[in-house]
């Protein structure tokens, strides 16, 4: 899986190693149980500090979405727990797109279409 | 001896010269990944642009052509050179001068790249970086044990001299051994491969490059590129240490000053064929994946003239080349900084040995008696040696028949000064000009001198006024001296 990192972006470089993991466990590209590189060796391929890489694996891992040892590094959780809600962070941000898309004139059966190919993709 | 150092120059510079030119300027520049160090694009390949690119690449090629062409017919006339000094000075300014002269036009179809790529209105895409998750930390083509084996195959020669050095093993009656030169010279070259070992795992650890959205293609291409660089390190580790033993073996067995640059040369030779098959193979490789190349980071603003690599967001201190074989630093990475303080400083090294060796070369010796102290003097008094102290002096004929080891000081072609062991004796204060071919021999409580000065008249004249200060001569010597300038 490749991930795309943006050191001018304004999204933390530890939010964009956390997304771009959440959306390949989501797209299938991480399978579950797959193993994510070390911290040290992520670190050192991106030229980050490893601090940022392990604040990343820390927040996907106090999410659910991978698991940690001392043994076998990090890895895809085999089953992620299914809360099947929204969180109130992820409904905010769905708001803010959707009152962006709005006020620009995008149509509502758009951004319906849109959801149905990132859900149906993913 | 001197022809030998102009032979190892020149079979280093020449195909460093063409291994440059083939690498640095490539034919086809549409299927490469990159045009003078900007990232090769679609646009760049589209009507007017694509006459413009072309127009670039030809112009500076060229010219990189007749840079490299003048680089080798001067090579061939250096190697006319007399005088090791002379030969050192102009064989160190020319090889500065080639290396960069070569990449001159580089980095100037760099700039005018870049204008071009400005005024199509492309933005680059600083600061995005594309990591695999499948092979980042996962992929290395270097065996520790491959190169670990040379390595130590090299220290037996290494503790073979200190055994010899120490006569803990006695195979050899020759002087050399005891004086701890043999230690010194197959030291040092086994320290060159631990140096080489280093850099092997440091490129084996460069990060993984991504050209493609398949995981498997990425990391085919970055095994085989880093097989390749990795099988160049395993061949050096092992000439390194087959030119090791030979070292030991000629001082052993064969040793002739004509012998050892030859074995230089050959040395030379065969690292750079390894780099130049190294080369071959890096093209093919580039070759194969060429289509499949489409995701390429675009970090072209963080490349000084496409060639230094200036990032301050990044952590890294080592970086593949943009062009060329192996890798590079982070000027920005504070580790960077210092190493480019000392390459600096390194480069102004140079050129102040090259002038102090001229200078050494040119400057008259001295032997002259004064206020009952013989001075020798050369740029400043070497030693000044007060004549009550002399316990016993003598002239002798021939500088052939001693037998002289540096332990510190100048030991070059023509002049030797210093400490040095002389026919076995250790903490000798040596004072000779080769081409005087003579010299003068003093004994003082705990020391012993050996002294002459430029010319056989001067000497004897020193000698003379020696005597004159009152001291006995050794009236034997005297006499030889006297019938060969009869």
């Amino acid at each position: 899986m490749i991930i795309r990192i943006n050191e001018l972006s304004d999204v933390p470089i530890y939010m964009q190693i956390r997304n771009q993991i959440v959306m390949g466990i989501s797209g299938g590209e991480l399978a579950a149980g797959e193993q994510l590189p070390t911290v040290r060796a992520l670190a050192l391929e991106m030229g980050i500090n490893t601090m940022t890489v392990s604040k990343a694996y820390q927040l996907l891992k106090t999410e659910g979405y991978i698991m940690t040892d001392r043994k076998n590094g990090a890895r895809v959780r085999m089953e992620i727990q299914k809360q099947a809600t929204i969180s109130d962070a992820n409904k905010t941000e769905l708001r803010r797109i959707v009152s962006e898309a709005r006020i620009s004139g995008v149509p509502k059966l758009e951004i319906i279409e849109l959801v149905d190919e990132y859900y149906g993709k993913s | 001896m001197s022809i030998g150092f102009s032979l190892i120059m020149f079979l280093c510079i020449v195909p460093t010269m063409i291994i440059c030119y083939i690498q640095v300027y490539p034919k086809n520049w549409r299927g490469k990944k990159l045009v003078f160090g900007v990232k090769n694009r679609k646009e760049f390949t589209e009507g007017e642009t694509a006459e413009k690119v072309e127009e670039i690449v030809k112009k500076y090629s060229r010219a990189a052509l007749w840079i490299t062409i003048a680089s080798c017919v001067i090579s061939l006339a250096l190697l006319f050179l007399r005088g090791l000094t002379v030969q050192m000075a102009i064989w160190t300014g020319f090889v500065l001068l080639a290396i960069v002269g070569i990449n001159v036009p580089y980095a100037i179809g760099n700039k005018e790249m870049k204008a071009l790529k400005r005024s199509l209105g492309i933005q680059g895409e600083a600061g995005v970086t594309y990591i695999d998750l499948t092979s980042a930390g996962a992929i290395h083509a270097l065996k520790p044990v491959s190169v670990w084996i040379p390595t130590l195959v090299a220290l037996l020669p290494v503790i073979a001299a200190i055994l010899l050095d120490l006569k803990v093993l006695q195979l050899s009656t020759s002087w050399v051994f005891g004086t701890f030169l043999v230690t010194a010279v197959t030291g040092s070259f086994w320290l060159v491969g631990i140096l080489v070992l280093v850099l092997g795992f440091v490129m084996d650890s460069l990060k993984n490059e991504v050209i493609s959205t398949d995981s498997t293609t990425n990391a085919n291409y970055n095994r085989a590129k880093k097989k390749n660089m990795a099988d160049m390190f395993v061949l050096s580790c092992w000439v390194n240490a087959i030119f090791t033993i030979c070292c030991l073996l000629s001082f052993l067995y064969l040793y002739n000053d004509f012998l050892v640059m030859i074995a230089l040369a050959a040395y030379m030779a065969l690292l750079l064929v390894g780099v130049a098959v190294y080369v071959m193979r890096e093209k093919r490789i580039e070759a194969r994946y060429e289509k499949e190349m489409v995701l390429l980071e675009d970090d072209d603003d963080y490349w000084i003239l496409g060639m230094l690599y200036y990032n301050p967001k990044d952590h890294r201190l080592n970086v593949a080349k943009r062009v060329g074989v192996g890798g590079t630093i982070n000027m920005a990475h504070s580790v960077g900084k210092v190493f480019m303080v000392f390459s600096g400083l390194a480069l102004v090294a140079m050129v102040v040995c090259i002038v102090w060796l001229g200078m050494l070369e040119t400057t008259p010796m001295q032997l002259r008696v004064e206020d009952g102290k013989l001075i020798c003097h050369q740029i400043w008094d070497e030693y000044v040696i007060p004549i009550e102290e002399v316990q016993h002096y003598s002239f002798c004929e021939t500088l052939s028949d001693l037998k002289l080891a540096r332990m510190s000081g100048v030991g070059m072609e023509t002049i030797q000064k210093g400490n040095y062991i002389v026919d076995g004796q250790s903490g000798c204060k040596v004072f000779l000009n080769r081409a005087a071919d003579c010299y003068i021999k003093i004994e003082t409580a705990g020391k012993t001198y050996y002294v002459n000065a430029s010319t056989r008249e001067e000497t004897w004249n020193a000698f003379d006024a020696l005597a004159k200060a009152g001291k006995k001569i050794s009236k034997k010597n005297i006499c030889v001296f006297v019938a060969s300038m009869l």
